[in-house]
């Protein structure tokens, strides 16, 4: 029987002239919808592209008409490009991976407007649009100080709402008190069980019995009997105290657990003067609290985006040359998992050796001239290509106004632990404005400097933000210009009036914030002007009243929790006297009649034969 | 629909005039597409080495239709399969390499139910092929001349389609 079938090779060249036909019919489709679907999943918001023509014999992919949508501005477009030519390398296509020398682009267009949103179903669950939101969620959950005064008009009222059961002291008090007691009761059952009294009562017995004897009136044999006792009741009392020494530092450590919960107590109890504060609504009146009450979150939006870039680049490009997963394929089977083995001196997956485009901005704003952009080593795989990814944008060339206007970066992946950074200098550019948050009123900044700087290593994140114009306007959101001192001090109107005198003859603002620590939990500042001119009239207004009322807080958080914090503390007390004590006496005992009968056997034991020590 | 696309070819491959080798070689190779997932380069290749070599095309059809559920069935197997395979400490130097040889990664051997699915497909080749022969012999040597006198056997080869498929498979034994 023939192995092959010759004749079959009709139909299989018939079947390979299909699949190449098929290739070259929907290839450039394919690789349209790839570029659309990985872009929209990356960005978290739509890519789109009219068209991509791969030709393959001259080592060259064409995309015309691309246009990434701004995630935080469905309407509005990041940048758009008329046309980008890939330089492909062919060896590394046949390797599956696909990698650029070169990249030019044309007709590069930044915040251009859409014709229909660019926004992703309200909760995609693409990469980008979740650590979009991640990033969103993130900076909206971060704790902020509030301006609110209303409690300075509610006075004692409000200090009465002071639930004893929502202050931590008390519940860390009696918690206290409760170990204290269960510690005691352990304890004395403990020292109970190792009484060394019957011990010390047997030592001291014998102690007195052998006093005065002397070894040469008790003969050979009967000193010889005399020193074993001794040595016998010897051992008895060394083993005594070493049981008492071990409880005791057994005791020590426990009391200081307790003691350790009292000190707490201290830390509860000015959480709780600071949640009650918050409660009567009396916030602080330093200037950086009132900046970050009026600014910080308008600064903590300023920060977003360059946050979101350095969270989508450590999800995107893992460090290190470890195997990475994936998520296999979508498709009607199982999906299962996709390893990737990257290997130095290898291409990467994906890989841009060098991108430029230069690009001008229409009109006569401060942002319009001439710019070049430049990116190098944008890869997936960091590790294997061995360089960091940089970035680069500037103007070359303004219309009006100065040149400054410099946005770089470099993302740092090709070792174990990422270091990332961002750096944005921005001279003479118009200001977004922003709403006072806690105040009815709005400042436009006009043009200005604007800085921004974030480093990130690892989890942990260094960054700070500044804006600062001369030229600032002020706009009231609400009609309060009927309103004047005869508003009820601390009241939502009262503030507002308070705040427009003090910021609405403000032209020159400055506006700062620093972020630092991880990003789990940052440590986040903001410092302003504005804060230093509100906090100043704040002082005028209220400081007097402001104390009054600290003190009447503090006085009524003392009241609820004081006598369980005085319990708790006698608890504390009683164990030092208590078990403690009695365990450092027994331990003196025990030390003093093992000096007597050591000192009692060398009486017995001097000079005669037979007999050691 | 699978149902009677699984009795149509069942009809052709049992009746076809390829030996039980033939059909058995060729349900067993033809395994390989129900059970791994087909969009992949390694069976492009196969399906050239079902059309080049001397096996039974029906054969080869009935085993992708038999195990196209099976595929399915057996999925969180090859996952678990791939995953210990391409996890294993002892192998990353092979996948490493693999993975950076041209072409080689067409074949998506770096997913789970991929290379779960294929070397599950090898391991059951031979098993498949000896089964499949023994199961082919002993339906012609007792059933089939039973059911040759059945009228719905009479009626189905006297249809048009089996006179068809009959002429297409001279061209294709």
């Amino acid at each position: 029987m023939k192995i092959f079938r010759w004749k079959a090779v009709i139909p299989l060249a018939l079947f390979a002239l299909v699949v190449v036909l098929g290739w070259t019919l929907y290839v450039d489709r394919l690789i349209r919808l790839g570029v659309e679907t990985g872009g929209t999943a990356a960005v978290g918001a739509r890519v789109d592209l009219r068209s991509a023509r791969l030709r393959l014999f001259h080592g060259d992919l064409v995309l015309r008409a691309l246009a990434v949508t701004n995630p935080g501005q469905p309407m509005k477009n990041l940048f758009e490009a008329d046309q980008i030519v890939l330089d492909l390398n062919v060896r590394a296509l046949l390797e599956k991976k696909a990698v650029a020398d070169t990249v030019a682009v044309r007709g590069l267009r930044f915040g251009t407007d859409r014709k229909t949103s660019g926004a992703l179903p309200a909760r995609s669950k693409s990469e980008g649009a979740v650590t979009h939101r991640g990033v969103e969620d993130w900076a909206k959950a971060l704790p902020l100080p509030s301006l609110d005064f209303q409690g300075l008009g509610k006075g004692l009222e409000a200090i009465r709402a002071v639930s004893p059961e929502s202050l931590r002291t008390l519940a860390q008090a009696r918690a206290v008190a409760a170990s204290a007691d269960s510690v005691k009761a352990a304890l004395e059952r403990k020292i109970a069980q190792a009484d060394p009294r019957p011990v010390i009562d047997s030592a001291q017995a014998l102690v007195n019995r052998l006093q005065g004897t002397e070894a040469r009136r008790l003969g050979l044999a009967g000193a010889r009997d005399a020193a074993t006792a001794v040595r016998s009741i010897l051992n008895a009392v060394r083993g005594a105290r070493d049981r008492v020494t071990a409880l005791k530092a057994e005791v020590t450590k426990s009391v200081d657990s307790v003691r350790s919960g009292i000190a707490a107590l201290d830390r509860a109890r000015a959480e709780d003067y600071a949640y009650a504060r918050r409660l009567v609504k009396v916030p602080s009146l330093d200037p950086k609290d009132i900046s970050a009450a009026l600014v910080g979150r308008a600064a903590l939006q300023r920060l977003v985006p360059g946050l979101f870039l350095l969270q989508s680049a450590k999800q995107r490009i893992p460090p290190g040359l470890m195997p990475q997963r994936s998520s296999g394929p979508k498709r009607t089977r199982m999906a299962g998992t996709t390893f990737h083995f990257p290997k130095a001196r290898h291409y990467p997956s994906l890989l841009v050796e060098f991108a430029e485009g230069s690009f001008a901005l229409a009109g006569r704003t401060t942002m319009a001239g001439d710019y070049l952009a430049r990116l190098t080593s944008l890869t997936t795989e960091p590790a294997v290509w061995g360089r960091p990814l940089t970035f680069l944008a500037q103007r070359t060339g303004a219309v009006v106004g100065p040149t400054g206007i410099r946005v770089g970066g470099a993302l740092d992946h090709t070792g174990a632990i990422p270091h990332d950074s961002i750096k944005a200098d921005l001279d003479g550019v118009g200001l977004a404005g922003c709403d006072l948050g806690a105040a009815a009123a709005r400042v436009d900044l006009g043009t200005g400097v604007m800085r921004l700087g974030l480093v990130r290593t690892g989890d942990e994140v260094n960054g700070s933000w500044m804006i600062r114009t001369d030229s600032a306007g002020w706009t009231r959101l609400r009609d309060t210009a009927a309103v004047g001192d005869s508003n009820a001090i601390g009241s939502r109107a009262w503030l507002d009036a308070l705040v427009w005198r003090a910021v609405s003859s403000l032209r020159q603002v400055e506006v700062s914030a620093a972020i630092s620590g991880r990003l789990a939990s940052p440590h986040f500042d903001v410092s302003s002007n504005i804060g230093t001119a509100v906090a100043g009239a704040l002082r005028q207004a209220v400081a007097a009243e402001v104390s009054r009322v600290e003190a009447q807080v503090r006085a009524k958080v003392d009241s609820l929790v004081g006598q369980q914090v005085s319990a708790a503390r006698a608890k504390l007390a009683s164990l030092d006297t208590g078990p403690l004590k009695s365990l450092t006496d027994e331990q003196s005992q025990l030390d003093a009649v093992q000096a007597r009968l050591e000192q009692r056997l060398r009486g017995l034991t001097p000079g005669i034969p037979g007999l050691r020590p | 629909m699978l149902f009677l696309k699984l009795l149509q070819q069942l009809v052709k491959a049992l009746n076809s005039e390829g030996t039980p080798g033939q059909v058995a070689a060729g349900i067993a190779l033809g395994a390989v597409f129900g059970l791994t997932p087909l969009m992949n380069l390694h069976n492009l290749v196969l399906f050239g080495c079902a059309l080049i070599l001397n096996v039974s095309m029906a054969g080869v059809f009935l085993g992708w239709t038999i195990f196209i559920p099976i595929g399915f069935a057996l999925d969180p197997l090859f996952d678990a399969v791939g995953s210990a395979l391409l996890g294993a400490p002892s192998l990353q130097g092979i996948w490493t390499t693999l993975y950076n040889v041209p072409v080689v990664p067409f074949t998506n051997f770096n997913n789970t139910v991929v290379l779960g699915s294929v070397v599950c497909w090898v391991v059951a080749f031979l098993p498949l092929f000896f089964l499949a022969r023994w199961g082919v012999a002993r339906y012609r040597a007792t059933l089939l001349e039973r059911l040759r006198k059945t009228r719905i056997f009479q009626a189905v080869t006297a249809s048009g389609w089996y006179t068809t498929y009959r002429s297409l498979s001279r061209l294709l034994p």
